[in-house]
This record gives structure tokens, sequence and C-alpha cells, in this order.
């Protein structure tokens, strides 16, 4: 920090406007970047409960059931179904499968609202009780 | 003979146990301790300490003298299981596991003593309710070993190849079958099954201290600076522990369960990270509280809470409620651990209610830009990702308990909750080490970060012309560089003001400027890991590539991310308890072979269902994961799939680890009288 003006230009002005440019760039360049073209059944698979085995995707699981499950998730993948109507179907066509991700139903949901009531209370109890009561006689920059 | 061994020396361990907790408790409620109450302690520490060691000793010494009498043995063990496995398999099984459980608790608790009798300061009643604390908790893990889950009963009756009946009476008549059926064929796959539960146990295990020193506080009135120390030391060596067996574990479900995976959320897993989320925000809030005195009462909560929260992932996985690798048969362990869990929770908020006037009123939070905000962040995203990763393993039970209604909650709903978590998480990583205490202006912190902000954002167009666009891959890029350049850019702004008034050159300044916070340069390297964590998990989670399930006779071959598998046969080897069939996949790059991959189909005879082993080849950039669903002479059923990055996340996880390490490391040292540096963190910028 030779020289104070320098710096203080360097600080207010070229510094934020590289910082901006940079982040231009990435927010860019990851908007207009093609959505990641990951298997698309390998996708759907992967939120389905393999009904044979415990806790494991009909993707991940070895077990014969789930193989066939999966083949018929790629037969519909290749007639061009959305994802909706292939998950339908299977369930349809399995109906002891289940979805891994579960849907928001009343009965999931708690589930939902009990992470965010945790974050609320705690953000509310943060702001509460430690919100600045006491006047800050002695401020500086740092300790 | 074994079994009447064993079974006085758990009876010895949970007499002693008691012993402890009351001789704790008289000592800790006498400020003025005489020594015959402090030699009654010492004896009954002792004797825990040597009768829960032989009691484990005893149940090696059966196991590898294949003593079939002894009912654990003849269950859980076989005379062809090979070293280590034999040694492994004392804690391969609900009973075993908890006589482990037994013998690290003492190992603590004699860790604990040394500690405090060794200090400068001298040991006082803190010390004394902690010791009798955790003699309360022996108390409870002895007894199970005397009951619910006892490994020294006597075998009564024997089928070829297990115990039908046994009884706990050491003298009834011994019956043992002529062979056992050996281990889970899944336990006795890979080495680092033997080393990754020992390794969390002392993690698990470890948790108990802590809590034991903030019940100790609690009880004797005794809030301040004194509990708030020993707790925080604790917890870094279960932290480091469970730390390291989070990572070991993960890697160990890599290498052997061959699904391809690290991580499924599985509740032993959660089991493991809920403490693991508790015990790091304490060692967080316990730095508030150590420096401004604030949030004493949320950290009596962390450390109740982390406790219990072991309990309760001991409960769920030992109990059979859920069923997955790790829990072991059904048995009444479950009801007894629920109790402990009730009575722990119960009565650890009930005395922190009871207390909880006297716990000094802290002084106000200035602004919430400041370090104490920073932590108070990093505090609530970690308890509200506990607060996720519990109510997700949790709610299926709960709902199926109370309403007779099954859903599934699995992978693709932690990994929506986690990863916004995480980032946020990463993000104030980077923020927090940079803003000062009491008050940060804009203009410090500014000062502070405008350089790693532009290196991290550097990174991340780097990543996107050179790799990848993917925004999951290119943020976690970003976020990870930006804690590393932070911590980086803090070391060397030290490293120059330290070096300005000896004329020294800056670089030679950052050895001395570490060594005087190792604290605070541990935790920075702990960042490092977590941050080099992230980025490998975003790499494999999105940009693997799958290839499932191709029919491959011998001699074909197939394409696959740029590489060319071939199959050239099949070979099986048969070990006594065993059929091993391997799959020779040959890896072709560039008409050029790079490697011989060998995933194989095990049949135990133990169990019907065979056990896949991977072949992996590994390389610098990325793992190509070779599993088969189905071997037989005439083909194979393969997949595959890439894992980029994969060693990053080992790498993440142990430096992490080692992080928390050297900050132990460092703390000894001051508590032995050297002087540390306010926090090296005076002027700003």
């Amino acid at each position: 920090m030779a020289d104070p003006t320098g710096m203080r230009l360097l600080l207010r002005w070229v510094s934020p406007l590289l910082t901006l440019a940079l982040a231009a760039f990435v927010v860019v360049s990851l908007t207009t970047a093609d959505p990641a073209h990951q298997d698309r059944a390998e996708r759907i698979g992967k939120q389905v409960r393999c009904p044979a085995c415990e806790g494991e995707s009909i993707a991940e699981s070895p077990s014969s059931y789930a193989a066939d499950m999966m083949g018929y998730v790629r037969e519909m993948v290749t007639q061009g179904l959305s994802d909706q109507q292939i998950l339908d179907r299977l369930m349809a066509a399995y109906p002891r499968s289940q979805m891994l991700d579960p849907p928001f139903q009343t009965r999931t949901a708690l589930l939902w609202a009990l992470p965010a009531t945790a974050l609320v209370t705690g953000l509310l109890l943060a702001f509460y009780r430690l919100r600045k009561p006491v006047a800050p006689e002695s401020i500086r920059d740092s300790t | 003979m074994l079994s009447l061994a064993g079974t006085l020396a758990v009876w010895t361990a949970l007499v002693a146990s008691g012993w402890l907790a009351v001789a704790g408790w008289q000592a800790a409620r006498n400020p003025f301790a005489d020594s015959r109450s402090i030699a009654a302690l010492r004896r009954s520490l002792l004797v825990m300490v040597l009768a829960a060691l032989g009691a484990m000793i005893i149940l090696e010494a059966a196991l590898l003298a294949n003593d079939f009498t002894v009912s654990y043995v003849a269950n859980h063990h076989s005379r062809h299981t090979p070293f280590p496995f034999n040694i492994a398999t004392a804690w391969a099984a609900l009973e075993g596991s908890i006589v482990l459980w037994g013998l690290v608790l003492a190992g603590y608790a004699y860790a604990v003593w040394r500690r405090a009798t060794a200090g400068g300061t001298g040991p006082d009643s803190l010390d004394w309710g902690a010791l009798a604390v955790i003699g309360a908790v022996g108390v409870f893990f002895f007894g199970l070993m005397v009951t619910v889950a006892n490994p020294f009963e006597v075998c009564t009756e024997a089928a070829a190849r297990s115990c039908t009946a046994s009884s706990a009476l050491p003298f009834s008549r011994a019956v043992g079958p002529p062979d056992g059926l050996g281990p889970n064929p899944l336990l006795q796959n890979h080495l680092l099954m033997a080393i990754h539960p020992p390794l969390l146990y002392l993690g698990y295990v470890g948790l108990t201290v802590p809590f034991a020193y903030g019940l100790s506080a609690l009880a004797l009135r005794r809030s301040g600076p004194g509990w708030l120390r020993r707790s925080g030391l604790w917890t870094r060596v279960a932290w480091v522990f469970l730390t390291a067996g989070i990572t070991l574990g993960a890697w160990w479900a890599y290498e052997v369960l061959g699904w391809g995976g690290y991580w499924a959320w599985d509740p032993v897993e959660n089991a493991s990270f809920m403490p693991w989320l508790v015990a790091t925000a304490f060692l967080h809030s316990s730095l508030v509280q150590e420096r401004r005195g604030m949030l004493e009462a949320w950290n009596f909560v962390l450390v109740i809470g982390a406790f219990s929260l072991t309990i309760l992932g001991t409960f769920l996985t030992r109990s059979g409620v859920i069923a997955s690798v790790h829990s072991f048969t059904q048995s009444a362990i479950g009801p007894a651990l629920l109790g402990f869990l009730v009575v722990v929770t119960v009565g650890s908020f009930a005395l922190f209610a009871a207390r909880s006037q006297q716990i000094s009123s802290p002084p106000r939070l200035e602004s919430p830009s400041s370090r104490e905000g920073g932590f108070l962040l990093n505090n609530l995203l970690l308890t509200v990702y506990a607060m996720v990763v519990l109510t997700g393993t949790l709610y299926p039970l709960a709902l199926e308990a109370f309403t007779g209604s099954e859903v599934g909650v699995g992978r693709p709903f932690f990994d929506r909750m986690a990863v916004p978590i995480s980032f946020a998480l990463l993000l104030a990583m980077g923020i927090g080490p940079a803003l000062p205490w009491r008050v940060a202006r804009a203009r410090v912190v500014w000062s502070r970060v405008h350089l790693p902000l532009q290196v991290a954002l550097a990174a991340g167009v780097l990543v996107i012309i050179a790799a990848t666009r993917v925004g999951y891959v290119v943020m976690a890029v970003i976020a990870g560089s930006w804690v590393v350049a932070v911590a980086a850019a803090r070391l060397w702004s030290q490293a120059r003001r330290a070096a300005r008034p000896k004329g020294a050159n800056a670089w030679s300044m950052i050895p001395a400027v570490i060594r005087s916070d190792r604290g605070f340069w541990g935790g920075q390297l702990a960042h490092a890991g977590v941050a080099l964590a992230a980025v490998a998990i975003a790499c494999t989670a999105n940009l693997s590539q799958t290839l499932d399930r191709v029919e491959m006779a011998p001699g074909d071959r197939v394409e696959f991310a740029g590489y060319e598998l071939v199959h050239t046969g099949v070979s099986t080897t048969r070990t006594p308890n065993r059929l091993k069939s391997s799959a020779h996949v040959e890896i072709w790059k560039n008409g050029r072979r790079v490697g011989l991959a060998e995933p194989a189909l095990s049949q135990f005879e133990t169990s019907a269902l065979p056990i896949a082993t991977p072949g992996i080849h590994h390389t610098l950039t990325q793992d190509l994961y070779l599993s088969l669903t189905r071997i037989d002479e005439q083909a194979i059923t393969l997949r595959a799939a890439t894992a980029p990055l994969q060693w990053v996340l080992w790498l993440g996880g142990l430096t992490c680890a080692a992080g928390g390490f050297y900050s132990l490391v460092g703390r000894k040292r001051r508590r032995s009288g050297a002087v540390r540096s306010p926090e090296g963190e005076r002027a700003g910028g």
C-alpha cells in the first residue's frame, strides 16, 4: 500500500469494475449454457425407490427388479414421453414403488414446514435477543 | 471359560461405572474435595478402564481361539474369517459394538482424568462432575452388556453353524457349534471396514465428554469459561475422529459396496452427520462465548443436542427400526436405547431450564455485520441443516407409526435441501474469517475480500472456458476458491504486517504467523478441506457419465466415455466361505491398454444375494467405476460410470480432519503455558 491515493482509486473503482465484469461473464455463460444433458432415464430413475431393496433408487440398485423398471423407463424415454407421464405410468405399472422425493401433500407438509420453522425461529431469536440495545461506545474497525 | 471371564469383566465395569458416578459426584459437590474421595474416584476409574479393556481383550481372545461356546463368536464368527477381519468381527455386530463403545468411553474417562490432573491449575469440581456424568453414561452401556446385548452368553444349544439358545449364566453347560457363519459378508471385503467403525466410535463417544462438562457446569452452577474451554477441547478431539470416520466411511462405501456412490443419505450416514453438524456449530459458537461472553445458553443446548443425536443415531441404526446395511438384527436393545434417549434429553433440558436464570445474560450484539454475526449465521445454517437431516430421517418413521401411511424420503429430498444450505455455508465460510469482531465496516471488509473475490470469479471463468458450463460445478469452484482465497489473503496480510517492523521477508513470517494462532489457522485448513470436498461433490454429482447394464460375452467390446472396455474372460476363486467370480475387463484408451479392472460378484454361503465388488480404474482426473449385476461363463452384465475428481473428496475430508487436529495441537500448547497472541487479528487491512 505504497501510494494511498492509488490504493484508494484501486479500491473504489478498478476493483469493483473488475469484479462486476468477471461476475457478469460467469452469470451470462451459466444462464446461456445448455441444460446438462445427463441421461434422462437415469435422472428419472434416481427419483424412484426400488421396491425390492432398501432406500436405493431403481437407477442405483443392482437388483433385477430395478433393471426391469429401468428398462420400462428407457422405453418410455425413447417414446418421447414427458417426465411426469413417465413417472405416472411407472407408478401405475409397479404399484409398490414410491417416489424418493416426497410430493408436497397434506401428509408431507410437516416435512417441509419443520426445517422452514427452524430457520424462521432462529432468525427471529437472533434478531430479537441479540439486536443492539447497548450504545456501542467504542467502535473501531476491528478488534 | 471365556464366557465366565467376559461376564465378570463386564459386571466389574458396570459396578465401577456406578462407583465412578457416585464418587465423582461426591468429589464435585465438595469444593475442597479431600484426598480420600479423590482416591476413591481414581480407583473406580482405573477399575472401570481395566475391566472395559479386559472385556474387549476377552472378546478378541474368544474370536481368535474360535471358542464357539461364546454366543457372540458362534453367531458372528467363522473359522475361515481371514485376518484382520477376525479381529474386526469384534465390532461387526451389535453386542460387540457395544463392548467397543464401553471401552472407548472408559478410555475417554481416563483421558479426562489425565488432562484434569496434569494441568497447571489443578483439577476442580467441574472435572469431577464431568467424570460422574461419564460414569452414569457408562452404567447404561455396561448395563446393556449384561442384559439385552450380552456378547458373553454361554451357548447351550447349537445347530450346525449357529447357536440356537444361549444363557447369561456363565456356569451353564456349554455347547458350541463346530463352526459359525461368520460376519456379514459386506463387512469382510475391505480393510477400511476394519478401521472406520472404531474411528466413528471415537467420534460419537467423544461427544459424551463435552456433554458431561456441560451437565457438570449446570448441576454445579458453574457457568462461565471453565466448562466451555474443556468442552471445546474435547469436542475438537471427537470432531477430528468423526470427520475422519465419516470420510473413510464414504470411501469404504465407494470402494466396496459397488453401487457407484459414496453417500446415499442412508439413516446411518445421517446418524453420523447430524452430530457432526451440531458439533461443528458448537466449535464455532464456543469461540463467540470465549471471546465475547455471548451465546452461553445456546452452547449448553448444542452440547446436549450433539450427545442426544449420537444416542438417537445409535437407536435408529441399532434397533432395527430402519433396515440398512448397518442395522444389525432386531433385539431388545431398541427400547433400552429409546428410553435412555428420553432420559438424556428430558433430564438435560430440564436441568438446563432450571438453571437458565443463572446463565449469565449475554452482552448484546453490536452489529450483525461482525465476526460474531458471521458465527451466528454459521450456527443458524448448521442447525437448520441438522434439522433438515433429522426431519428427513425421522419423517417416514413417524408418519408410518402415527398414520400407517408410507412415504419415501430419499436422496432427491435431501439433495434439494442440502445443496442451497451448503452453498450458503460456503459463502459464509468465505466472508466470516474476513470480518472483524464487534463491528465490520464495509470499507474494511471490502479491502479484505475484493482480491479473493476476483480470484474466485477468475477461477470460475477459467472453469467455464476450459472445462464445463454446468452451473453447480462452476458455482462450487467459485465458492470453494473464495473460501481458500480469503484465508490465504488473511495469512498474507498478517505475514506482511509481522514482517514490516523486522524488515523481514513476508514469506519467511508465514510459519510464525500460523504458529501464533493454531486454533484459527487450523480452522482455516478445515475450511479449505470443506471447499475441496464441495468441489469434488459438485463434480461427481453433475459431470459423471453412466452406462447402464450392457450384456457382454467374452471378447465383446463397448465404447464408453472415451474408453473402450473389453471383456476378456471370467475367473472364479473359491475360499472356504465364498465363491468369487471376477470379470476381466481391459480398459483401452486411444488404442493403448491403460488398465485392467476386475469387478466381481461374491457368493457367500451365508447370504442369498451376491455381493458386488467394483473394479475401479483410478486416474488423476477421474475414476472409471465398473460393477457387475450378473456374471456367468457366457456373459456378464456390466455397469460403468465415471467419477470425476473423486479422490479430491477423500483429500478434502481428510484435510478437514487435519485442520481440526492442528488446532487441537495448538490448544494444548497454550494451556501448558505458551502465550497466544489474541487471535492474530489486530487492525484492519
